[in-house]
């Protein structure tokens, strides 16, 4: 396994953000962290590369804890993307190129002339979707076998969302690269992603395979009065059922996350069972 | 030569990827004996991970539609299943639907319907 995290506990002062998260990403996997704002997808994956320090738990990258040595092999998209904004492009793409001992400079070079990176520019003159851009490329040219994204597809407009998203799985694909990306778009994360995890207010809800959840849930009619398993949530006129059985039909991933998360929200503390 | 499998439908990619294997030995586009690409080259052809790949093929070898050489690759297996004979049943109904008309969602939902109530 090259990630496993075992019960990550971290609260920003007093308020909790992680309750206990715990997951495992295996080698050449995609693996997506999916959750709305504020579930504590940033926090997780800052806990991972070693920006923050958890307060409890256990956090391991390529079966060790984190240090210096294996951040060599970890390239992270982060969510505010470039750090230093005074700096041009050339200049991160100089900082990145001295801390990775296995920088591919045609894989970056491609990118940044397919995309037209203006290098010379100051990062603080690029568009939001133009930093996400340059520091994608850094990241994929990094030679890391690890990719952490952070939200990669926000701010890129429909067709290089399109586009990233396919260079990041045929990149993973092909050089059995080990990929984690957290997002709250589902139908992005459906095209790329093997395995995945839902998160919502700093717990793990359900964590497989797509291929996984799939296989053991199905959607039948809300009408249907004998329940052929455990009944996860309801669906619009459907309800999501966890089974073995042969019945209704798959459910597509977009509606096992929609599922899960809702379940939650149907917990009432007051004792009264709010319905959806 | 293959499809590609869509991650949007719910039916799990690695029985998508059967029914298009399934799909091309009916239409005689691989053949009995044929040498499947390797594992690696259909993960990218899909578009999925190598072990759903690897999961289909598992799954085609139980139900004997391909087997696995050592070392070497998969390959179709020959079978009993008489493709020619579907394949024709099909193309006549087809005429016959299309000489009255038919559209071919509706028939396909249509087909569906009966499929599942008969």
């Amino acid at each position: 396994m090259i990630v496993r995290i075992e019960n990550l506990r971290k609260s920003f002062g007093s308020k909790p953000v992680l309750n206990g998260i715990s997951l495992g990403v295996n080698e050449g996997d995609i693996y997506a962290i999916v959750g709305p704002n504020g579930a504590g997808k940033t926090t997780t994956l800052r806990c991972l590369y070693g920006d923050l320090s958890p307060e409890a738990g256990n956090v391991e990258v390529f079966g060790r804890t984190v240090t210096s040595k294996e951040k060599e092999n970890m390239a992270v998209l982060t969510e505010d993307r470039l750090t230093f904004r005074r700096f041009k492009g050339e200049d991160h793409l100089r900082i990145w190129r001295m801390l990775y001992p296995r920088w591919n400079e045609k894989v970056f070079n491609s990118f940044a002339m397919h995309y037209n990176l203006p290098l010379g520019d100051r990062v603080n003159t690029y568009s939001m979707g133009m930093k996400t851009l340059l520091h994608l490329a850094m990241v994929v040219a990094s030679g890391a076998d690890l990719l952490i994204l952070d939200e990669p597809t926000q701010n890129l407009d429909p067709v290089i969302r399109q586009e990233v998203m396919n260079v990041l799985r045929d990149y993973a694909i092909q050089e059995n690269k080990t990929v984690i990306i957290s997002s709250h778009e589902v139908f992005d994360l459906e095209e790329i992603a093997h395995s995945f995890a839902v998160i919502l207010e700093g717990k793990v809800l359900y964590n497989d395979t797509i291929d996984g959840a799939k296989e053991k849930h199905r959607v039948i009619s809300r009408e249907s009065r004998h329940s052929p398993g455990e009944v996860i949530s309801t669906l619009g006129n459907e309800t999501l059922v966890k089974t073995s059985e042969e019945v209704g039909r798959y459910p597509t991933f977009k509606e096992v996350v929609l599922a899960y998360l809702q379940s939650k929200k149907a917990f009432s503390p007051f004792g009264s069972k709010l319905t959806l | 030569m293959f499809a590609r499998v869509n991650k949007h439908d719910g039916v799990p990619a690695y029985i998508q990827i059967m029914h298009i294997i399934k799909k091309e030995v009916f239409m005689g586009r691989i053949k009995e004996r044929d040498q499947l690409p390797p594992v690696r080259e259909l993960a990218e052809i899909f578009g999925v991970n190598m072990n759903t790949v690897m999961k289909a093929l598992e799954r085609l070898q139980l139900e004997g539609l391909v087997e696995a050489e050592h070392g070497v690759g998969y390959f179709i297996k020959e079978s009993e299943i008489v493709k020619e004979e579907v394949l024709s049943m099909i193309r006549k109904v087809v005429r016959e639907l299309k000489q009255k008309d038919m559209d071919l969602e509706v028939t396909k939902l249509l087909f569906e319907e009966v499929w599942r109530n008969d």
